[in-house]
C-alpha cells in the first residue's frame, strides 16, 4: 500500500489537515478535539513556539511575539506589503526590495519558516492520528496566487519535512469535496472568501473530470478587511465619544481587533451584538471603556463596499468561461467569510441561485486536498483535476509592451516558446523580462523575473537564435529553459521573484485591466507609431536638407504638408491619424528616396554621410 | 508524424507504441489537430474536441502518469500532456483555431494591426474626420454661450451614426464571406486523403483559401476596433 498523502489547507486565519482512509475523509482533530488550527505562531524566547489556540490565547498579552496572517506575506517583498504592515502587531524587517521577514522576540523568521511551524504541527497531528510517519502532502493555495507565492508555499512544506506532492487551488479542492458522488455533467461556481483572499472558479464536472473553465479573484480581499473596517469604526467612534484619539499601541489595537472579529462573527447569527471593551484607555486618572451595540444592518452598511468587490471577479470568470449565471447549476461557498448573510445575498444576486452550504466552509478545502492526495496515491482512480493558470504570462518586447505567451485560464501544465536574438553586432547577452498580468504594457504588469541570456558568441546583430521555453507546471509554478539553436547548448534559469510593482498596484491593475483593455491597445499602438514617426521625420528632414533641390515644387509642397500633418498627429497623440499620416508621408517621399539612391550610385565608392540612413526605408 | 519508441526503438505513429505499449514521445512541432486526433477543420465538433482532451488527459496528465514506473515514460507523458493542453486551448476558440491554420499554412506573418484594409479605405478617412469633428464640436459646446454648437454636435453625431450603420453592414458582408471561405476549407479537408501529401493543385487551392481567410480576419478585427472607437466617441 502506497504511503498516505495528507491534505493541508494552509489558511490565512485557520489551517486544517485531513486524510482519506478507506474511502472516507477524516478532518483530523487535536487532543482537545479542535479541528481547526488557528494559523498563529507565538515565539517565546528560549522555549518551543506555540501554535494554534495556545498561540492565539497569548496574542493580547504578547502581541509583538505572536505572528498571525503570515499567509499575506508569503512570496512578497517588503515594499509590496505596506498596507498589511499597518495592521499587524508584530514587526516586519528588511529593505524595501528584500523578501519580507518578521521579527518575533530576538529571532527573525521568513514567512515560509513561520508557515513551516504550522505545517509541522499539522503533520504531527496527522502522524498521531494515523499511527505512522507521514512524508507527503498536498497543500492548497488561493487560485489567484502568483508564481512566487506558490513557490514560497512549496518551500514551507519542504522546511516542515514534507514532500509537497502538489500545490492545488483552494476552490478546485472545494469542488472535489462537493462533487465526488456526482455522475451527470454539471457546471459549478466556487465562491471562496477567506480571511485574506478571494477566489472564484467556474468548473465543469463530467464523469470524474473536474475541468476548471475560468478563475478570477483578488489576493487582497477577505475577512481581515472586514475586521479592519470595524476596527477603524471603533477608533472613529471612540474619538467622537471622548474627544481624543484612542492609542494604537499593539496591546490596545489587538484587543480591538479581536473584539471586532468576535462581533462580526456573532452578527452572522444575531441581529445585533455589543462591543464590550472595558478599560481601553486611562487618561488623567479616568478610565475609558468602549461599549456599543451594533446591528447587523449597521455592519452591512459599513462593509458593503468591501463585499461588492467580489462581484466583478465573478462576472469576469463567467465571461471567460463563456457562461451566463443561468447556466451555472450550483454555487458552492467556501471560507469563513461566506457565513455572513450579506455575502450570501451578493452571491445570490450574481449567480441568481441559492448557494450550497452543505459542507462546512472551514473544512471543505482540506477535505478536497485529502481527496487529491488519495488520487495521487492511487487510492482513487476515477477522479482527475484539470486546472488552469490564473494570470497571463508573457515577456516585455520592443517599446515596453507585454507580449502574452500563455494566456490566463489556459489548462496546465502549459508551455510556450519564443526565439530571441540580438539587436546590435557582437552583443553577447540578451535581457529577458518575464511578466504576469493582463495589461498591455509591461510596466503595468508584475515582474516575475529578469535574467540575462549570456555567453552568446559575438556575431552580427540578429544572427544568434536563442530559444526560450516557458513551462507552467501542474503546480502553477514557472520553469524557464533556454537553448542556443546553433550550438544546442541548454541552460535552466531559476525564476526568482523580483518585482517592480507593489501588490496593491498589481491588484488594482488586474481589476482595471478589462476596462482598460482598449486604452492599453491604444497606448501600445501609440508607443510603436510614435517611435516610427520620429524616425521617419528625422530621416526626411535630413534627406530634404541635402536633396530638396532635386524635387519639383509640387512634390516638395506635398511632403511639407504631410510633415506638418504628422507633427500635428504626434502632438495630438492620436495614433490612428499618425498611422495614416505616416503612410501618406512614406508614399510621398518615394521620389526623394529615388533621388537619394541615384546620388548614392553616382558617388559609389565614396558614400556620403547620408548614404544609408534615410534611404533605408 | 512517425516517432521512435524510446523503449523498443520501433518507428511508430500515435500516442502508444503498438509493439511494446510504451508511451510515444510527441514532437514539439506536431500539428495540434493530429495530437487530438481531429480533422483540420474550422467547423469542429466542440464536444468531440473536449472528449478527446479529457480522454488524453486521463492517460497522460501528471496526476495519472505519476504512477508510471519508468521515469522516462513519466517525462514523455508530462510533455505530451502539456502539448495536449496547448492544442486544446488553441483549438477550442474559433478565432484562435483559424489563426493557427493560417500560421501553419502561411508561416508567421508580420503583425498588421492598425493597418487599414484596402476594402475599408474609402470609409476610414471619412469616419476619422467625423470623429475629430464631433470631438471638437463637443469640446466647444462645453464653452458657455454657444447654442449653435449644440446643433453641430447633433449633426456630426447623426452623420457618424450613419457611417456606423455602413460599417456594421460591411462587417456582416465580411463575416458571410468568411463563413463561405471556412466552408471551402472544410470541403477541401473532406476531400483530401492525406494532408501531408497534397497535390500541387490542392496545395495552391489551400494557400489561396488561407490567404482569403487571413484578409477577412484582419478586416473584421480592424472593423471591430473602429466600431468600438466610434461608439466611444458617440457615447462618451
Amino acid at each position: 500500500m502506497a504511503q498516505k498523502i495528507i491534505g493541508i489547507d494552509l489558511g490565512t486565519t485557520n489551517s486544517v489537515v485531513a486524510v482519506m482512509e478507506g474511502g472516507q475523509v477524516t478532518v483530523i482533530a487535536d487532543d482537545d478535539q479542535q479541528r481547526l488550527c488557528p494559523s498563529i505562531v507565538a515565539v517565546n524566547d528560549g522555549a518551543a513556539p506555540l501554535v494554534g489556540y495556545p498561540a492565539r490565547n497569548q496574542l493580547v498579552v504578547n502581541p509583538r511575539q505572536t505572528i498571525y496572517s503570515i499567509k499575506r506575506f508569503m512570496g512578497r517583498r517588503h515594499q509590496e506589503v505596506a498596507e498589511e504592515e499597518k495592521n499587524i502587531s508584530y514587526e516586519i524587517v528588511g529593505g524595501p526590495e528584500e523578501m519580507v521577514k518578521v521579527r518575533a522576540g530576538r529571532r527573525i523568521f521568513t514567512p515560509p519558516e513561520v508557515s513551516a511551524i504550522i505545517l509541522r504541527t499539522l503533520k504531527d497531528r496527522a502522524e498521531k492520528f494515523l499511527h505512522s510517519e507521514i512524508q507527503k502532502a498536498i497543500i492548497t493555495v488561493p487560485a489567484y496566487f502568483n508564481d512566487s507565492q506558490r513557490q514560497a508555499t512549496k518551500d514551507a512544506g519542504g522546511l516542515a519535512g514534507l514532500v509537497v506532492e502538489r500545490i492545488i487551488n483552494e476552490p478546485t479542492a472545494a469542488a472535489l469535496a462537493y462533487g465526488l458522488d456526482r455522475k451527470q455533467i454539471s457546471k459549478v461556481a466556487v465562491f471562496d472568501l477567506g480571511g485574506g483572499t478571494f477566489d472564484v472558479s467556474i468548473l465543469e464536472l463530467s464523469e470524474g473530470i473536474f475541468h476548471v473553465l475560468a478563475t478570477n479573484g483578488n489576493t487582497h480581499l477577505g475577512g481581515d478587511d472586514i475586521d479592519r473596517r470595524l476596527v477603524e469604526w471603533v477608533y472613529t467612534e471612540f474619538e467622537k465619544q471622548n474627544a481624543f484619539p484612542l492609542n494604537r499601541q499593539p496591546q490596545v489595537f489587538e484587543r480591538v481587533r479581536q473584539e471586532a472579529e468576535r462581533v462580526k462573527c456573532a452578527l452572522s447569527f444575531e441581529d445585533s451584538e455589543s462591543f464590550d471593551l472595558p478599560i481601553l484607555e486611562t487618561r488623567d486618572g479616568k478610565v475609558f471603556n468602549f461599549t456599543r451595540r451594533l446591528s447587523r444592518a449597521d455592519l452591512e452598511s459599513l462593509v458593503r463596499g468591501i463585499i461588492d468587490r467580489t462581484i466583478n471577479p465573478c462576472r469576469r470568470a463567467l465571461d471567460d468561461a463563456a457562461l451566463t449565471p443561468e447556466q451555472i447549476n450550483e454555487v458552492i461557498l467556501v471560507g469563513g467569510s461566506t457565513r455572513m448573510p450579506l455575502v450570501r445575498r451578493v452571491v445570490q444576486e450574481v449567480f441568481r441561485k441559492e448557494p450550497n452550504t452543505s459542507v462546512n466552509p472551514d473544512e471543505v478545502v482540506a477535505i478536497g486536498a485529502a481527496i487529491q492526495g488519495a488520487v495521487l496515491s492511487g487510492e482513487i482512480s476515477d477522479v482527475l483535476l484539470l486546472d488552469v493558470n490564473p494570470l497571463s504570462l508573457g515577456i516585455e518586447t520592443y517599446g515596453g509592451a507585454m507580449s502574452k505567451l500563455i494566456f490566463r485560464n489556459s489548462p496546465i501544465p502549459a508551455t510556450a516558446k519564443e526565439v530571441f536574438t540580438t539587436a546590435v553586432d557582437h552583443q553577447t547577452a540578451i535581457d529577458v523580462h518575464i511578466l504576469q498580468g493582463e495589461r498591455e504594457m509591461a510596466a503595468d504588469n508584475r515582474t516575475l523575473a529578469r535574467f540575462a541570456l549570456s555567453g552568446i558568441s559575438p556575431q552580427p546583430a540578429g544572427a544568434p537564435r536563442i530559444e526560450v521555453t516557458f513551462t507552467i507546471d501542474v503546480n502553477g509554478i514557472l520553469n524557464v529553459a533556454a537553448r542556443d539553436l546553433a550550438t544546442g547548448k541548454e541552460e535552466h534559469f531559476e525564476v526568482k521573484p523580483s518585482y517592480g510593482l507593489t501588490e496593491e498596484d498589481v491588484n488594482r491593475q488586474v481589476d482595471e485591466s478589462i476596462e482598460h483593455a482598449f486604452d492599453d491597445m491604444d497606448r501600445r499602438m501609440w508607443v510603436e507609431h510614435k517611435a516610427e514617426a520620429e524616425r521617419v521625420l528625422a530621416a526626411t528632414h535630413k534627406a530634404l536638407s541635402q536633396h530638396s533641390g532635386k524635387l519639383d515644387g509640387g512634390q516638395l509642397e506635398k511632403i511639407d504638408a504631410l510633415i506638418t500633418r504628422t507633427e500635428k498627429a504626434l502632438a495630438a497623440e492620436d495614433w490612428h491619424e499618425l498611422k495614416s499620416a505616416l503612410d501618406a508621408l512614406n508614399e510621398a517621399t518615394i521620389p526623394l528616396a529615388e533621388v537619394m539612391v541615384t546620388e548614392a550610385i553616382k558617388k559609389e565608392g565614396a558614400p556620403g554621410p547620408s548614404g544609408h540612413d534615410p534611404g533605408s526605408h | 508524424m512517425r516517432v521512435v519508441c524510446v523503449n523498443c526503438s520501433s518507428r511508430e505513429v500515435g500516442h502508444w507504441c503498438s509493439h511494446c505499449g510504451a508511451v510515444l514521445p510527441t514532437p514539439d512541432n506536431e500539428n495540434y489537430f493530429s495530437i487530438l486526433g481531429l480533422p483540420q477543420k474550422i467547423n469542429l465538433d466542440e464536444e468531440i474536441l473536449k472528449e478527446r482532451f479529457f480522454d488524453l488527459n486521463r492517460a497522460f496528465h501528471p496526476d495519472r502518469s505519476s504512477r508510471m514506473k519508468d521515469p522516462r515514460m513519466r517525462d514523455i507523458a508530462t510533455r505530451k500532456s502539456t502539448l495536449i493542453n496547448n492544442s486544446f486551448n488553441t483549438l477550442r476558440d474559433r478565432t484562435r483555431r483559424i489563426q493557427y491554420l493560417i500560421r501553419q499554412g502561411l508561416g508567421d506573418r508580420e503583425e498588421k494591426s492598425g493597418q487599414i484594409p484596402l476594402t475599408l479605405f474609402d470609409l476610414v478617412e471619412r469616419v476619422n474626420d467625423l470623429m475629430v469633428e464631433l470631438k471638437e464640436a463637443k469640446e466647444s459646446s462645453k464653452a458657455p454661450g454657444s447654442p449653435t454648437n449644440g446643433r453641430k454636435v447633433s449633426e456630426a453625431a447623426k452623420e457618424l451614426e450613419g457611417e456606423l450603420q455602413e460599417l456594421v453592414a460591411r462587417r456582416e458582408a465580411f463575416e458571410s464571406n468568411l463563413h463561405s471561405r471556412e466552408s471551402e476549407w472544410d470541403d477541401l479537408c473532406d476531400h483530401t486523403e492525406n494532408f501531408e501529401r497534397l497535390s500541387a493543385d490542392d496545395l495552391a487551392a489551400r494557400q489561396q483559401i488561407l490567404q482569403a481567410l487571413s484578409v477577412r480576419m484582419d478586416e473584421i478585427s480592424y472593423i471591430d476596433s473602429l466600431i468600438r472607437r466610434i461608439k466611444d466617441t458617440l457615447f462618451e
